[in-house]
């Protein structure tokens, strides 16, 4: 029995000092190459920086190491992150001079699956148009998070050639990775507020509608509330939710006595009545005071709540409604 | 003119100090808020540019150990933030920060506001 372990063990040794001694040959590596950037980064730092400041200037050689080329990306990227104006133009046509772009934008075919998904993060900050190509390619990628980064980076470049692929991209990864989803509607409502119409007209997925409809609210794109009225009355109760908090968030008073439907409806279920009370809230039209009155007397915590928040902002009429109230939740909102 | 440029990231701290030397003021540099407020003793400079999250200490805490000493009350502040809110700009303004400026921020746009905060500063 011992003699049929003892090999049994010395294999495993020898697997736990196999193991170990890549753990510290791997630690290694990373010290030294942290070391190498550290040293480069200065001299870096002075070159990007007296570029940046005088026109006139010459840009620094491109790099001719690995290493000087991830230092100037981290430094470009750390810029760009901070800057606006002539001084972060001049700083993506220096990373596009130097050719860091082109080499990040190569990394997109990397087989490492972590190298395309941080070459299509960085491309996403730096906003290049050199980098199109094979950020577009980028949206086949076999992962979903270097399709998303890639997406991102597209949308940050705003343009509407790129909506359809990237709307496409958006319908796949929507379910597993809706903050991703989120962020790239942003920056398409963003920069480009009209190609949300092209995505809505490209899907019927109720989760990206809310999405949209949800940045729609957020970016305060009034072209959208024709949409987003339309959303109110949707069978699907968060794409109704999300649709009241964007009419609130519009100001869209055409949008009332939807709204008013939608608070005092009682098959709906709660947050989505509490949704629509919020936007009433918002409107700031005293029409609204008879359905929030009704919310604030009626037996759920979360309506009153929200009831009495609302009526505080509706000037006299609404504090009228809260004086005669003998509810907690308007003492505080008359306190505010 | 000596600004004293107070800013953990060494790549910002550099660029704004590019921007500012090439204006033609001194430039001194500090990694944290700690070095910031031995620098304003010591260095005595006219202006200061302040990111308001540091290590050590942050910008708001700066401003008031600057405040409370009557070497360094004076000297005009300009902070970079990364939000506005309103809070914010109320707490500096209390402190007495000069200027606000949120980030992304331009250099260009920066040293316009040191040059107006030193004229008055000097007018005053």
């Amino acid at each position: 029995m011992r003699q049929a372990l003892e090999p049994t063990v010395l294999v495993m040794a020898g697997m736990v000092v196999v193991m170990l001694l890549a753990i510290l040959v791997g630690r290694t590596v990373r010290d030294e190459r942290r070391r190498r950037d550290l040293a480069l980064r200065p001299g870096l730092e002075q070159a990007v920086g007296a570029y940046l400041v005088d026109e006139r200037s010459e840009p620094p050689p491109p790099p001719g190491s690995r290493a000087a080329r991830r230092v100037l990306l981290a430094i470009g990227i750390e810029g760009l992150t901070e800057l606006r104006g002539e001084e972060r133009a001049r700083l993506t046509r220096l990373l596009e001079e130097t050719g860091i772009i082109t080499a990040t934008a190569k990394q997109l075919h990397s087989r490492r699956r972590l190298t395309r998904r941080l070459a299509a993060q960085a491309l996403a900050q730096i906003e290049s148009p050199e980098a199109v190509d094979a950020l577009v390619k980028g949206l086949s990628d076999r992962d979903l998070d270097v399709r998303a980064a890639c997406a991102l980076a597209l949308a940050e470049l705003g343009d509407p050639r790129h909506v359809h692929g990237l709307t496409r991209t958006i319908v796949e990864v929507a379910e597993s990775r809706p903050g991703a989803v989120a962020e790239v509607l942003l920056a398409i409502g963003s920069t480009d507020p009209g190609s949300l119409a092209l995505v809505l007209e490209a899907t019927d997925s109720p989760r990206i509608r809310r999405l949209v409809t949800a940045v729609a609210g957020a970016l305060r794109l009034m072209e959208y509330a024709p949409a987003i009225r339309h959303e109110l009355s949707s069978d699907d109760g968060e794409l109704a939710a999300a649709a009241a908090q964007a009419a609130g968030s519009v100001g869209d008073l055409l949008a009332l006595d939807s709204l008013i439907v939608l608070a005092r409806d009682k098959a709906r279920p709660e947050h989505v009545r509490a949704a629509a009370a919020t936007a009433l809230g918002r409107l700031g039209d005293e029409r609204a005071v008879p359905t929030l009155e009704a919310l604030l007397c009626s037996d759920r915590w979360i309506l009153q709540r929200v009831a009495a928040h609302a009526l505080g902002t509706l000037g006299p009429r609404g504090e009228d409604v809260l004086r005669r109230t003998d509810s907690p939740h308007a003492v505080i909102a008359l306190s505010r | 003119m000596k600004i004293l440029v107070a800013e953990d990231s060494t790549t910002v701290r550099g660029l704004v100090s590019a921007r500012l030397s090439a204006d033609g003021y001194d430039v001194v540099e500090a990694e944290d808020g700690e070095e910031a407020v031995a620098l304003a003793r010591s260095q005595a400079p006219d202006l200061i540019v302040l990111d308001k999250m540091m290590p050590k200490l942050d910008g708001f805490e700066v401003v008031r150990r600057l405040r409370e000493d009557q070497a360094t009350a004076e000297i005009p502040i300009i902070m970079l933030t990364d939000r506005t809110g309103e809070e914010d700009v109320l707490q500096g303004l209390d402190l007495g920060v000069e200027d606000y400026m949120p980030k992304p921020f331009s250099p260009l746009e920066l040293s316009a506001r040191i040059k107006r905060a030193l004229q008055r500063a000097q007018d005053a």
